[in-house]
């Protein structure tokens, strides 16, 4: 089953949580916001990137520590993943 | 270029001339320090090393300069004592750092003493204190300076400017007088490899005093303790915190454990004080401690902070395995529309469930507690008060408080926002001591406030002692200094824990049965909003 990471930049705040736990995957870029690897930003600052089923527990990860919930992850049928609480 | 971008490669270049220059005068040295930085005194007798000078003294040192750091919190010294020194001393730069807390009652103070004797020396401030209003404490305390955020690179570039090889103008994290205006640089970008910077310079201090100083539960009389940092910074943004940078940032655990082993080594230190906001995160970390904890044959103790969402029982299991005798949470209350008020992030829930597994596993537990928020009332503070009544293990007295606006939170913006608080004259005006409400958020009248605190602390205290040492006396002493402060205006008390000098020796008296509690029969439930 196919993912998409969704992720809106101008709201991160630069917590740095999903860089700490999932760092193969995000980065803290220079602005001090983080930066999703190798996604594509799809217009204002909302950034998306496709994942398989083995890097989602890893963003998972991400979007459940991110303190401002700027991170979701809908599945092939758009349903946001549900995150347990951190 | 900016230096924390490029690594050290410009500063390198530019101070490599001044550290030559001093090679072929080294007179120079014996009588003149390029930097003094001052530790201002606290008031108390327990004094945990000043990590943050410990940094700033072993970079300065690191690009060749030379540092003298006054430790008037162990010595006690005072301003007098410290222009007597200023008088028979010459300077570049002479630093202070402080929380808001200190800033009428010490800082003050201190700044006018430098400002008499400081000769051609810049006089620098910095800190969560001077940081978010740093041009209120450029008129108010005439400092030349104050430095934006973390200090480490921002000083070497400072001192490059005093000798001449730099302009102010193109240093980046500073405030300072220009002329008789007030400019603001930018700010520096985050510096992200904490394991380039050097360890804290100890031999500067008087290791002796800091390591002896502080006593926590389960530490023997003659175990030594270190503050260490493994962590800069939170993930969190509760609204009555503020942090001089943004997020989180980690040193690698195999570098935390060299500098362990190596104040083990030196100072005999065998007990850690972790001083990280946040020492358990990600909670992978706590395990990878463990096996590097083992790999190195240490046996230690420690004391942590940890948030209460991520603590669970198998977390909590590995710190107990690891030596921690103490995890310090900032519950803060355990009523659900307190905590969504403060932005804890959050259940009333998962507090409770943090508290049940600390007693389960049987780690010994540091309660903080809030109350004084808008949504709080008399029964969110006796529902506060029951909690740490049944869960309580006894290692350290605790209180509750009310929340203090500091000056760069959120919880100040919304003060000054709703009326309450003219700006940061107006708050260091009213604040007299972090056990009384600066700013009233509450529905009650502040007399009200305090009535409610006095009976709630005061259930606490006697709580404390009576399943501690029995020692009623040192009890109604605290008692006391509660009354004193609240009703007559003696802002000198310093927190119930600060007269509790015995409760590191653990000498309960009624050990707790089974994960259950002694006196408090009230159970408490987590409301939810």
């Amino acid at each position: 089953m196919g993912y998409k990471v969704i992720f809106d930049r101008k709201n991160c705040t630069g917590a740095a949580a999903c860089a700490i736990v999932a760092d193969q995957l995000w980065r803290m870029a220079d602005d001090d916001k983080a930066e999703l690897i190798g996604a594509r930003n799809t217009g204002n600052e909302m950034w998306e990137l496709e994942i398989g089923e083995e890097a989602l527990k890893y963003h998972k990860e991400a979007a459940r520590h991110c303190p401002v919930k700027v991170i979701k992850i809908v599945n092939e049928n758009g349903h946001e993943v549900h995150l347990e609480r951190v | 270029m900016e230096l924390s971008q490029i690594g050290k490669k410009e500063v390198d270049v530019q101070e490599k001339d001044i550290r030559e220059n001093r090679l072929k005068n080294p007179m120079d040295n014996l009588y003149k320090k390029n930097v003094l930085l001052i530790v201002h005194d606290v008031y108390q007798e327990f004094n945990a090393f000043p990590l943050a000078y410990g940094y700033l003294a072993a970079m300065l040192r690191k690009y060749g300069y030379s540092v003298e750091v006054y430790c008037m919190d162990v010595f006690h010294y005072t301003n007098e004592q410290l222009e007597k020194k200023l008088r028979n001393s010459t300077y570049d730069l002479i630093g202070a750092g402080f929380m808001p807390a200190r800033f009428e009652e010490t800082i003050v103070g201190l700044c006018a003493s430098v400002n008499k004797h400081k000769k051609d020396a810049w006089f620098f401030l910095g800190g969560p204190g001077p940081t978010p209003i740093s041009e209120y404490m450029l008129q108010r305390l005439k400092v030349d300076i104050v430095v934006l955020g973390e200090a480490e690179h921002t000083l070497i570039e400072l001192m490059g400017a005093k000798l001449g090889k730099r302009k102010l103008a193109d240093i980046k994290g500073i405030a300072y007088w220009e002329g008789d205006r007030i400019k603001a640089n930018p700010r520096r970008p985050l510096f992200r490899d904490l394991d380039a910077l050097p360890w804290p310079a100890w031999d500067l201090f008087p290791m002796e005093s800091y390591t002896n100083s502080v006593k926590l539960s389960g530490m023997d009389e003659e175990e030594k303790m270190m503050s260490v940092i493994t962590s800069r910074g939170c993930t969190d943004t509760c609204n009555f915190c503020y942090r001089i940078e943004k997020g989180l940032r980690l040193r690698s655990l195999k570098e935390v454990i060299k500098e362990m082993i190596s104040l083990r080594d030196t100072y005999g230190t065998t007990f850690f004080s972790f001083e990280d906001e946040l020492f358990v995160f990600p909670r992978e970390k706590i395990f990878e401690f463990e096996s590097l904890l083992k790999e190195n044959n240490m046996k230690i103790s420690y004391w942590c902070n940890s948030r209460a969402a991520i603590f669970d029982e198998e977390l909590a299991e590995c710190l107990k395995r690891t030596g921690c005798k103490l995890v310090n949470i900032g519950f803060e209350s355990v009523d659900q529309k307190v905590l969504d008020n403060m932005n804890k992030r959050i259940t009333a829930e998962e507090n409770i469930k943090a508290l049940e597994v600390a007693n389960k596993v049987g780690i010994g537990l540091g309660l903080n507690f809030l109350w004084g928020f808008e949504a709080d009332t008399k029964e969110t503070l006796w529902k506060n008060v029951d909690a740490i009544k049944k869960f309580n293990q006894f290692d350290q007295v605790r209180t509750i408080r009310p929340p203090s606006p500091y000056p760069g939170s959120p919880l100040y913006d919304e003060a000054v926002q709703k009326g309450l608080l003219k700006g940061p004259d107006d708050f260091f005006k009213r604040f007299k001591n972090s056990d009384l409400m600066t700013v009233n958020f509450t529905r009650y009248s502040d007399e009200e406030c305090y009535k409610m605190l006095f009976e709630a602390n005061k259930e606490l205290v006697l709580h404390h002692f009576r399943n501690t040492t029995g020692d009623m006396q040192a009890a109604q002493q605290i008692i006391d200094g509660f009354y004193r402060l609240y009703f007559e205006g003696d802002y000198k008390f310093r927190g119930a824990r600060q007269y509790d000098k015995d409760s590191h020796k653990k000498n309960i008296k009624d050990k707790k049965e089974s994960n259950g509690a002694t006196e408090s029969s009230v159970q408490v439930e987590a409301t939810v909003a």
